[in-house]
């Protein structure tokens, strides 16, 4: 039956390479087209609009830039975020990802396909998942070979590390980015191999895209100088390397400094001084190597000698006087972090308290890449074995990246590539090495006749083969499962609406951000501002179109303090504060009733943090929010400050004659499981506005002044 | 249609009709014994109802909405207004905008003694007088009680230019301390003090000295105003006919009607009420515009205010009127300078810092209305456009780039191009 088939189709005719071919084309589109098919669970539960906080804006910004024009985008002055700093959009981002949909919009637009500018953003992130999926192909291709390439292209289609930042609608940085950097990475390898120009000068135009499009762009700016160094010291450097380096570290420099958002930052700043070294090392290798060629061996060593001294001590001097008058920027924050994972917690309260930033656990590693853990020591032993310029590389790519993922949850999305790529290379050498022996076994006389090789005939030969293959099978099978579960579960659930099951097994949506936001829409005057904590400033700005105090551009941090202080200060100490900055409404997140686990009150010591890390938050202390036992509750063993804070009052306002649970008392916290320690209490600076179905989100309105002066 | 057509009219004859006034009596007499103050309030180009206190159809609120603009209540032993009207209904009266003139007298009664209470002046409770042994007018019966005083608030717009000092008979009040509204009007000199002329002195009185009130005000956030007349005859006929002589000096005619005349005028707003028109902001040499200024523009920036003075809106004239351009904090702070027709205008740069600024007048006079205008604009960066694009400064820099550059293609040339001689011969 399938020969007729394909007889049929005329496959049966077609010569060995080209069936080789169109297998290989099918494998790859159809790993395409699932790439881009797993990650519409969202869309195809919910709708299809934005679902995370942060992508809000970028979806607010693609708007500016597909309706004013690039030049407009790039000169915006945002006043609606950072009352009353405001924001130049333009400088402060990352414009890659806006550019990028817009082209895509433009583009189906030329050709008449109306297609409306928040689908592109919604479906850009699966789209361009695919592309990664080629383009993963490509690279494991040139590292291994064509089978391995197939099983690394498969893999990045499903791994959920990857599609837990690029699902539709979550339109963020991170969902081009990866693409961007293994296009980096393949067109090095492939600038490295052949030393031309033109690979180098793509190399560089894909850097310049990634640069153009996330912050991550420093790992790979680093990465491959690394690279070259390796290679420098393991005595493979070559003409071609030097080609391939000098002219996408210069071409590239200059490009990436066109971005106003990186500005000088790749001269200046220390993450890009490695870059940096390593071009100039490159001109002296090349120039010693020179030296060696046209002198004698004694003459050549004493000079090599002296200069070797000079120059350390000139490059020493000049590091330390530039670091001391500033040229050289400090080592910023969110470096320290990555090499020292408690520098952050311990120094800058904001860094710490974005999730992403907190280590990676061991069951987030097995959750987010589960057969690939093990796969890819696999991966690595193969690429050992036979080193090349180009194994090189993907050997520094996955020690680098593993390192980093465990610092920061967030930079998983970096590894699960090469993850993939790893375990590509182990499962398909494996599968290589013993579906051959399986073959063998059948045909038996044939196998005999080159009978090079008698010491690896083993007894048994076959069956073990057989095992083997069946148990790579099975886990391949496994994995396809478990990268679909996690997906519809755990990386499907927008933050925007949420979802959760009844005890009947019902599912339950919460849709109380948006009832909130509309609410704040049409029921607020226009040019009111809105405080929050910056979690929500994104969504407020678009959602809601008001002016907010603080959102999740976390970029000055006095301000941020400031509204930290006014959450975790008492009514009247608050109440200055947010006349300070004409503050109309205010609003809180609350779960203590739905059961949303991360709202305010489980934020709030991030509040009192930051907002005690200011010298205007002196009398905001940590110790004071604590009970006597030194525990965060909310009960009534809670503190004094606990119970007199503005945020404390506001979520819990008349929850007390709530009853959430049955068999509990009234005002129980389904959060926090306590029955709260303030339940009979007034406002005195603000009125309730409105609280949403699931008292999600309340909104209070700040008083007036009394008219009469009296209180 | 019809409706609103009716509507419209109905609208229309609001608008330009002239202030109402109720003048709430305690009963047939004082209309006699106050014809003076009333003779005069009719001048006052106001439109004016009385109603005894008690009178059933006594409404100062309809639908929803006051329908007056003012209240006089000449009733200050009143136990309980008509119509069941509750102190309550007189402060929603005034937080809706109206203004509100009361008289006390030692028999004061309990909705007007509430009412001073929430707008922040305290009676003294009934039975006592304020009593000034040093002070009082020789015409005095013997409990020292028919004072003559003269420790008026310095504020002109209030009192008028050079109040004759007047009688007063009445009740003591204090101000809340918590109160930052209440207007000293009109003081007891340093030798009174407040309490029952027949009995002992056996507890501290509720104020003495300067920090006793005859007469009280107070202008509400929304300025609204009250005036609270510590007696009830101080404006009466007889007080406004006779002459005031005390112990110590020379007999003159007694201030009471001028000054009752000043501080009613105040009270229903035809004096020291202030309004802004419009206020225009632009760049210098540019018409006004919605769009963002850049930083160190030059901007200018103008706004009428007009006073009311004697029932007429003038041009106002003031020298010490500020512009503030704020974000959090002010960043530019100007003096504005008016013109003839009361346009106040002042020119100054934009700052170098962008952000959300306000241009932010906040006049707080005591006397006058709280006159707070403000306008949002945003202050913009430069564009990628408008920053200089060759600086003096960076010649060296451009002439080393450019002769790298030519050096470059020089050396290509020959690199390319050149042959050794000696090695061909």
């Amino acid at each position: 039956m399938a020969k007729t088939l394909l007889e049929r189709m005329g496959i049966a005719t077609l010569s060995q390479a080209k069936k080789e071919t169109l297998v290989q084309m099918t494998i790859l589109s159809v790993a395409c087209i699932l790439s881009f098919s797993v990650r519409l669970f969202s869309v195809l539960r919910f709708e299809s609009v934005i679902h995370e906080f942060d992508p809000y804006f970028n979806y607010r910004t693609t708007k500016q830039l597909v309706e004013n024009g690039y030049y407009e985008f790039h000169n915006w002055f945002d006043d609606r975020a950072w009352y009353p700093l405001g924001r130049i959009i333009g400088g402060t981002i990352y414009p890659g990802l806006m550019v990028t949909a817009a082209a895509v919009y433009n583009v189906f637009n030329f050709f008449n396909v109306t297609i409306n500018i928040r689908n592109v953003c919604v479906f850009l992130a699966p789209m361009f998942s695919s592309f990664t999926v080629i383009v993963v192909y490509l690279l494991t291709k040139e590292v291994k070979s064509v089978g391995a390439g197939l099983v690394a292209a498969s893999m990045i289609a499903i791994v959920p590390g990857y599609i837990s930042r690029s699902v539709a609608g979550s339109y963020d940085n991170e969902g081009i980015a990866i693409f961007c950097m293994l296009l980096t990475y393949y067109t090095w390898i492939k600038a490295s191999k052949t030393g031309s120009i033109c690979w180098s000068l793509s190399c560089a135009l894909a850097y310049f895209y990634m640069v153009s499009s996330w912050g991550g762009y420093v790992f790979l700016i680093n990465l491959i100088p690394l690279h070259v160094l390796t290679l420098m010291i393991t005595g493979r450097f070559s003409h071609r390397i030097y080609v391939a380096y000098c002219i996408m570290y210069s071409v590239g420099t200059i490009l990436s400094m066109q971005i106003p958002f990186v500005g000088f930052a790749p001269v200046e700043t220390s993450e890009h001084m490695a870059a940096l070294g390593v071009f100039g090392l490159c001109q002296i290798y090349a120039f010693v190597t020179y030296l060696q060629a046209n002198m004698s061996t004694t003459n050549f060593n004493v000079l090599f000698r002296t200069v070797v001294t000079i120059a350390l001590a000139a490059a020493g001097l000049t590091f330390g006087v530039a670091t001391f008058l500033g040229k050289i920027a400090p080592w910023t924050g969110r470096f320290y972090s990555l090499l020292d994972p408690s520098y952050a917690k311990n120094n800058i309260p904001i860094i710490a308290s974005v999730s992403e930033h907190q280590p990676t656990t061991w069951a987030s590693f097995y959750f987010d890449l589960q057969l690939l853990v093990f796969m890819f020591p696999v991966g690595l032993y193969y690429c050992f074995r036979e080193l090349t310029d180009a194994n090189i590389f993907v050997i520094l790519y996955s020690i680098t990246s593993i390192y980093f993922a465990g610092v920061m949850v967030r930079l998983m999305l970096v590894l699960a590539p090469i993850m993939c790529i790893m375990s590509g290379i182990g499962i398909s050498t494996t599968l290589a090495i013993y579906m051959k022996n399986i073959e063998s076994e059948t045909p038996a006389a044939p196998s005999s006749k080159s009978g090079k090789k008698k010491a690896s005939d083993y007894p048994i030969k076959s069956e073990i083969a057989t095992v083997i293959v069946t148990v790579v099978s099975i886990f391949l099978t496994t994995f396809v499962f478990h990268c679909t579960w996690v997906t519809s579960e755990a990386y499907s659930s927008p933050s925007i609406v949420l979802a959760a099951r009844g005890h009947d097994g019902n599912r339950i949506i919460f849709d109380d951000f948006r009832e909130a936001y509309n609410w704040l829409k049409f029921n607020t005057p226009e040019n009111a501002k809105v405080m929050s904590w910056w979690d929500y400033g994104y969504q407020l700005t678009a959602m809601a179109n008001r002016t907010i105090i603080v959102d999740n551009n976390t970029w000055n941090n006095t301000h941020i303090s400031r509204v930290g202080q006014a959450m975790a200060s008492p009514e009247d100490h608050s109440y200055t504060i947010m006349k300070e900055l004409d503050v109309d409404y205010v609003l809180v997140i609350f779960g203590g009733m739905s059961g949303y686990s991360s709202d305010d009150i489980n934020k709030f010591l991030w509040m009192i943090r930051i907002g005690g890390s200011t010298p205007e938050g002196e009398h905001i202390k940590e110790s004071d929010y604590y009970s006597s036992t030194g525990e965060y509750k909310v009960d009534k063993d809670a503190s004094k400050a606990m119970h007199n804070s503005l945020m404390y009052k506001m979520c819990y306002y008349r929850f007390g004659e709530i009853m959430t649970e049955q068999g509990k008392p009234t005002g129980y916290d389904r959060v926090r499981n306590q029955e709260i320690g303030n339940k009979d209490f007034e406002l005195d600076v603000v009125e309730e506005a409105f609280t949403s179905e699931h008292w999600i989100v309340r909104i209070y309105k700040v008083k007036d002044l009394s008219n009469r002066g009296t209180v | 249609m019809m409706r609103n057509l009716l509507l419209l009219v109905a609208l229309a004859t609001v608008a330009t009709c002239r202030p109402r006034t109720l003048v709430i009596l305690e009963n047939v007499l004082t209309k006699e014994t106050h014809s003076s103050f009333l003779a005069d309030l009719g001048e006052k180009d106001t439109d004016i109802t009385y109603k005894y206190a008690t009178d059933s159809s006594l409404t100062i609120k309809k639908y929803g909405e006051r329908v007056y603009d003012s209240i006089i209540v000449l009733a200050p032993s009143v136990a309980a207004f008509g119509n069941a009207l509750t102190p309550t209904d007189f402060l929603d009266f005034v937080d809706a905008g109206g203004n509100l003139v009361m008289t006390a007298s030692n028999k004061v009664g309990e909705p007007i003694r509430e009412i001073a209470a929430e707008v922040g002046v305290e009676i003294d409770e009934a039975g006592t007088s304020v009593i000034d042994h040093m002070n009082y007018d020789i015409t005095d019966e013997g409990d020292h009680d028919l004072i003559v005083a003269g420790d008026f608030t310095k504020t002109k717009v209030i009192v008028g230019e050079s109040p004759a000092p007047v009688l007063f008979k009445g009740v003591g009040m204090a101000a809340d301390p918590e109160n930052p509204l209440v207007i000293d009007i009109l003081k007891a000199s340093q030798t009174a003090y407040s309490h029952s002329p027949d009995q002992d002195i056996l507890e501290y009185p509720l104020a003495i000295g300067s920090s006793l009130l005859l007469v009280a005000g107070m202008q509400a956030r929304n300025n609204a105003r009250v005036v609270v007349f510590g007696s009830h005859d101080m404006i009466s006929d007889a007080f406004y006919n006779a002459k005031t002589q005390t112990v110590m000096g020379g007999a003159q005619e007694a201030g009471n009607r001028e000054f009752a005349s000043a501080v009613t005028d105040w009270a229903l707003k035809r004096n020291g009420d202030l309004r802004f028109g419009t206020v225009k902001h632009n760049k210098v040499g540019e018409a006004p515009s919605d769009v963002a200024y850049r930083i160190t523009d030059d901007a200018e920036y103008s706004i009428t205010i007009e006073e009311m003075q004697n029932g007429k809106w003038v041009p106002f004239q003031a020298k010490d009127v500020q512009m503030e351009f704020v974000r959090i904090d002010p960043f530019v702070r100007a003096f504005l300078v008016p013109d003839a027709a009361g346009v106040f205008k002042v020119a100054f740069k934009v700052p170098d810092v962008y952000g959300v600024f306000q241009f932010k007048v906040n006049y707080d006079r005591t006397g006058y209305t709280h006159l707070y205008s403000t306008t949002q604009v945003s202050v913009r960066p430069f564009r990628h456009t408008e920053y200089e694009r060759f600086i003096p400064s960076a010649y060296p820099y451009y002439a080393s780039a450019f002769s790298m550059m030519g050096g470059l293609i020089v050396f290509s040339f020959i690199f390319l191009y050149h042959q050794d001689k000696p090695k061909t011969e």
